[in-house]
This record gives C-alpha cells, structure tokens and sequence, in this order.
C-alpha cells in the first residue's frame, strides 16, 4: 500500500498557493515560458510530493493553451498539422515519461521521484539557462537580419530527403522528414511529464532544427502544450494524482500575473527580458541543490544526516526560491510601474498638444452624418484595396482629416520568449499601413497600434483619436460563410462608438445615390438621419426603404409606408432628390436588389450593438447585407 | 459613461461566477478529493476531509489498516479536467476584464 499526500489547504498554505501563481504567472508573462519551472519546486517546497506538482502544474495549464491556441490560430501563427503531430508524439513521451516516473515511485518512493525532478529540473535549467544567457548577449548586439537568419542546422535538415517519410509543413514552409519531427515531440512529451515544462526542448526544436519562424514555433507550442496537457491530466489523473484544487488555486493567481507580467514586457527591450528569464531559471537551479542531499539520506545513497541538518538545507533551498520569485516579482512590478509612468506622461502631453492645435469639440460619437475625422483599418490584405479607395474619396469630398491605422498583432504573452515577434508584427503593420498611404495618394496621418485582437487596436484607435467613422475592407468569402460577416468586422461594429463603413474588395469612391433602410425603429431614424445628411453635403440622390415580410399584416405595412414617408418629409427642403417605396420580401435581399437596381454607391443601415455578443446585437438583417452588398454597407450606431 | 458602466457590469458577472466556481469547489473539497483518489482502486481509511487513502493496496492490508477497498472508476479524471476548463474560462474573462478596469493595457501607439 502507498500514499498520495496531497497538500493540507488552510488559510497559509491556500493563500502561499494563490501568491506563488500570481507571483509565477507574471514571471510567465514577462519571460513567455509556462513559468512551470518556478511552480512545480514551490508545489515541492509546500510539501506536495513531486508527481502531485507536476500533475496538478499540467492540470492548471492546457486550458490556458487551448485558449491561447485558438487565438493564435485566429492570426494564422499556428501551424496545425506540425503541432498536433508533435502532440501525439509527445504523448507518447508523456507516457514513456510517466512510466519512467512510476518506475522510480515504486522503486524508490516519493523520495525517489523527488530527486530525479530534481536532478532533471537541475540539468535543463543548466542548459537552457545557459542558451537564454546566450542568447541575451547575442541580441543585445544583433542585427535584425542576424535575428531572422535560418539556423545552419535547419538548412541542413530541411535538405535531407527520406523518401516515404517527408511532410509538407506549413509553418516551416519546407518538406522536412518525420524522422526528425518524432524525436522532437517525443523529448518534448518526457520533459514534460518529469518536470511539467515540454516547452523547454519543444520551442527551441522548432525553431533551430526544423526552422519554423520564432513567431510560429512559439504559437504551435501551445498545441502541444494543450494536446500533451490534456493527455498528461488523464494519465496522472489516472493514478490519481492530481490535486484539482492546487491546479486552480495556483490558476487564479497565475492568470492574473500572466497578464500583468505579460503587459509588463511591452515596457521593456527583448534582451532584459532574457537577462531576467536567466537570472531567474539559474536561481530555482541553484535552488534544488539545496534539496539534493536530503534526498539522497533519503535513499540511503550517502550517509543519513540528521533531520537538522536537512531541515536547514531545505530551509536554505526554500529561501532561494523565494528570492528568486521575489526578483521576478520586482523586476516585473518595476518595469510596468515605471513603464507605465512613462506611457502616462507621453499620453498626456499627446493629448494636451493635440486639444489645443485641434481644438475639436467634444460630442457624441454616435453618427451624426459629420465626416470630419475618418479612420481607415487597413491590413495590407487584398480586402483593403477597396477600403482605400472608398476613404479616400470620402476624406477628400468632405474635407476630412484622414487617419490610417493598422493593427501589429501579437499577444505580448509570447513575445518575449520569441525574439522578433514584436518587431515582425510591427514591420508588417508599418508596411501596411505606409502602402495605404500611398495608395490612398492624399494627406493623412498614419497609426500603428499594438494589440492581441485587431478589433480593438481598431476601437481603441478610433476612440483615442474621436473617429466619427470607420472604413474597413470586407474580407471575401462564398456561399453561406457569406451570411457572416467576419470576426474583426463584426466586433468593430459592436464594440465601436462611432459608425462603420464596411467595404467590399472591388468597391470605388464616386458619385452615386444612397440606399437607406429603415425598419421604423429608433435605430432606423438615426440610420436615416445619417443619411439624409450625408447625401446632402454630397450632393448625392436618397433613396429611403422600409421592408415588410410577406406574412405582415396590412397595419404592419402601413407603418412601414408611414416611417418611409416621414423620412422623405423631413429631407423635404433639402437639395437632393429623395425618393422611397416599401419593398416586400427577405428584407436582407430585398434591400441588396433595391440598391443595385438603383446603382446605389451606399447602403446605410442601423445597428444596435454596442458591446458585448456581437452578432446579435449588430442584428440579423445589417449583418446578411453586409456579408452579401456589392457596394459599402454604413453601419450606423444608434444613439 | 455607458460603455464603462457595461465594462464594470460585464466584469462583476464573471467575477462572481468565477467566485461561485471556486466557492463550489472548496466546498465539496471531499468529494473532490475522494474522486481523485478513487480514480485507480484505492484503500479508504475514514471519511470526509479526514479519510486517508492508500493506492495499490490489497483486501487484506486494507482491512488491517481499518479501511474498505474501492474500485477504481476511470471517468473520475473528467472531473478535474472539465473543472479546469470551466475555471479556466470565466477566471480568464474576468481577468482580462479587471486589467482593463485598472486601466493596464499593453499597447503603445506611434505616428
């Protein structure tokens, strides 16, 4: 018979947990690894036997990959198949590493395991230590080129060819043979299941022996991390080691840290990020050394010490440990205090220069039919061309001030472990934003906002610097994926405070009349309104339509008649030709045919949403018509 | 402001289901960890918070140890992991939500 000691919760050791998680998580953050390598010894050093820290470390992590994971795939870093192929892999490993693990409980106890974590957490902390240092001294001096050169050693295995075993990867943009990749996952996995970190061989694998991009490798880890967690969970789970309880009390500091040490390392330069993760990961190795001869009495390998004298030296081990969580805790507290103080100062001043020379008055930002402050959110895709155009012609007939921004997307959770990350995404959106620009051929002011979604790099862009509209491209898609409209617009729309105009690829600015739909509501008025007020500054004929369904009774019908007409009444005196009807059908079809058949430049529609659940707050019908218009689609904001 | 008030709304909801979360766990803290233990076969001295378990244990050093042996029933391990996915996902909204209400954001902006 043998026990499994889980940890006694009581006020200490629930509040201990909860702080040793927040205190790792934001070392996590700053640093980019699973920060497992300060968790599992803390877990040890609160009496947790070493199979229980290391089950209960994975249990508290593959939902936070998964998370990760998804949102990643969302900017296309992930590549799918070399991740879940190093999953199953590493699966395998996990097993292996357990049985490994297993084997030694049952040889040796817990004593046992605990020295080869040890042992191991020792060696590899060594190794990558010294690699990070490395590395920390080479970047502070590189070049940029330097940094994105392919590794000698994945030119070398990209070259090799064994027929029957070669895949093609994405991500490496390369066949590479599977031979290479098995090994890979396989060492992955065993890590993993000895000291909880895989990601300490899986990472570096990718990026030096298969020569997938250090943007990549650092998002695909997480699938494994995630297949590989969740494997690990079931299997430890089996033996019945995982303390559920540890997993989320250490989760609920940990995810407050990871965000707080991962906002952290926007504030600083990518080699004092190294510098720190090094310090840090050399310091938990000196730790466990502490812990070794105790281990070895233990075992009988040397000769037994006195319970004092171990007591001491686990004493000593657990003090240097704290210390080095406290650096970690410091470091990162005192880069984002400072960081911030900073940003604080650099905003104000920003905000003060600009209310004096701009002296634009604050209002509402629901829609009001001004075009004065236009911002365009480009992507550099194909889908923006449109967009380009459309803005442009806007800014120029209406004399507005035109702002491009693009979005350098990246979670800065793992930036700091991929050097370059941040300075790819941030190349990429300066690009593209500055080939806005020129395409655009007027004067503007360019934007390049840093954020982990594009949507709101978009709305914060737009809210700081008082937007009245959005223009945005469509992205192209077929059949019924058509009905919905893409994630980033959709939450554009929901998440904005002024109005969006979404613009289909082949879209061109000029003179057109404009379609406005009204349903009767309130959101439909101001729709209206919008309208009516664009169409008169430029120029342009209006077209009002309100649709009923062919169910609707006669009163329903006259009402719409009623709310088309009011609106014609009000643009009554105005110099523009106005003209409307009520139409009858799917309202979504009906006002897309009306507007081509009128050679509409313009749909204006309103939209209810203004946060939270998107898509049915923007509303069914504004959604199918901008999914399917072929002319720009303005999503008007109700007051 | 209406979306700052919506902000606060949105991140007191999570926070109280990532509260309730937590509160259900620790309070069936012994269920918990009888599943957990009972995963494989396990010796079961006592009950409650105080039981004490014992893997790999026979009929009879079970019975000298005061205990009764319980099969092991393999779905026991969902448990932990769907309750970490769970938690995972509210505490996670609700984090992201309380960073933003304290007004840390990671982003910078250049001209």
């Amino acid at each position: 018979m043998e026990t499994v000691q889980f940890i006694e919760l009581n006020a200490a050791t629930v509040f201990l947990l909860v702080l040793i998680g927040f205190i790792a998580g934001m070392v996590s953050g700053f640093i980019g690894s699973g920060g497992a390598f300060v968790l599992t010894p803390a877990m040890m050093s609160l009496g947790a036997p070493a199979m229980v820290a290391v089950a209960s470390n994975i249990c508290h992590k593959f939902p936070k990959a998964l998370v990760g994971a998804v949102k990643r795939h969302k900017y296309g870093q992930v590549d799918v198949k070399l991740g879940v192929l190093l999953g199953v892999f590493a699966e395998l490993g996990m097993l292996a590493g357990k049985q490994v693990m297993s084997g030694i409980k049952h040889s040796f106890g817990h004593v046992g395991t605990d020295l080869y974590v040890s042992v191991t957490f020792i060696v590899v902390l060594a190794i990558v230590g010294g690699f990070v240092l490395r590395d920390y001294r080479k970047l502070r001096h590189a070049t940029q080129e330097e940094a994105h050169e392919l590794p000698r050693l994945a030119r070398w295995v990209r070259s090799v060819n064994i027929p029957g075993t070669m895949v093609h990867f994405e991500g490496a943009g390369a066949r590479i043979s599977l031979l290479f990749v098995i090994p890979i996952g396989f060492a992955t996995g065993m890590l993993a299941a000895t000291i909880a970190v895989g990601g300490f061989i899986g990472v570096p694998a990718m990026i030096y022996v298969l020569g997938v991009p250090a943007i990549m490798a650092s998002a695909t880890e997480l699938v494994i991390a995630f297949v590989m967690g969740m494997g690990g969970t079931f299997i430890y789970g089996l033996e019945g080691v995982v303390d559920v309880r540890l997993s989320m009390l250490i989760l609920l500091g940990s995810l407050f840290g990871v965000q707080l040490g991962a906002i952290g390392t926007t504030y600083v330069k990518d080699y004092q990020v190294k510098l720190v993760m090094a310090v840090i990961m050399l310091t938990v190795l000196f730790s466990r050394f502490f812990y070794i001869p105790g281990y070895l009495s233990g075992l009988g390998a040397i000769d037994r010490l006195d319970p004092g004298t171990i007591s001491t030296l686990t004493t000593l081990g657990d003090s240097v440990l704290a210390v080095a969580l406290i650096l970690g805790a410091v470091t990162v507290l005192t880069s984002l205090t400072k960081g911030i103080g900073e940003h604080r100062k650099a905003e104000l001043t920003r905000q003060i220069a600009e209310s004096l020379t701009a002296l634009v008055p604050a209002r509402d930002h629901a829609f009001d039919g001004r075009f004065e402050r236009i911002l365009l959110a480009t992507d550099g895709s194909e889908y923006s061309a449109g967009a380009i155009s459309v803005a442009a012609d806007l800014a120029r007939r209406n004399r507005a001030q035109l702002f491009i921004v693009s979005v350098a997307v990246y979670n800065p959770e793992y930036a700091s472990t991929v050097p370059g990350l941040e300075q790819t995404a941030l190349d990429a959106a300066r690009r593209n934003a500055a080939a806005a620009r020129d395409a655009a051929g007027i004067d503007c002011e360019v934007i390049v906002a840093e954020a982990a979604d594009p949507y709101r790099g978009i709305v914060e862009t737009a809210d700081e610097y008082r937007a009245d509209l959005i223009v945005m491209g469509r992205r192209g898609r077929r059949g019924l994926a058509r009905a919905m409209v893409g994630d980033a617009t959709a939450r554009v729309i929901g998440h904005a405070h002024c109005s969006v105009l979404v613009v289909p690829r082949g879209a061109r600015g000029g003179e057109h009349a404009i379609l406005v739909a009204t349903d009767g509501s309130r959101h439909g008025d101001t729709a209206a309104f919008a309208a009516g007020r664009l169409a008169v500054a430029a120029g342009q004929s209006l077209r009002v339509i309100s649709v009923v369904l062919p169910s609707h009774n006669d009163e329903r019908r006259r009402q719409a008649g009623a709310a088309v007409e009011r609106i014609k009444q009000s643009l009554a005196g105005q110099a523009i030709e106005v003209s409307g009807g009520v139409g009858e059908g799917r309202p979504a079809q009906v006002i897309i045919d009306q507007a081509r058949d009128a050679g509409a430049g313009m749909i204006v529609v309103g939209t209810h949403g203004r946060t939270g659940l998107e898509r049915l707050l923007m509303g069914s019908v504004a959604e199918r018509v901008i999914g399917f218009a072929q002319c720009p689609v303005l999503a008007v904001k109700g007051a | 402001m209406a979306a700052g008030k919506a902000h606060w709304y949105k991140a007191f909801f999570w926070g109280a289901v990532t509260a309730a979360l937590y509160a259900a766990m620790f309070y069936h803290s012994d269920v918990i960890l009888h599943l957990a233990h009972t995963t494989p076969a396990s010796c079961v001295v006592g009950a409650g918070l105080e039981a004490e378990y014992f893997h790999k244990a026979d009929a009879a050093s079970c019975a000298a140890a005061g205990g009764r042996l319980e099969a092991g029933n393999w779905w026991h391990v969902l448990v932990p992991i769907l309750l970490a996915f769970a938690i995972s996902y509210v505490h996670g909204a609700f984090t992201g939500l309380f960073w933003e209400l304290m007004g840390l954001k990671p982003r910078h902006q250049e001209k």
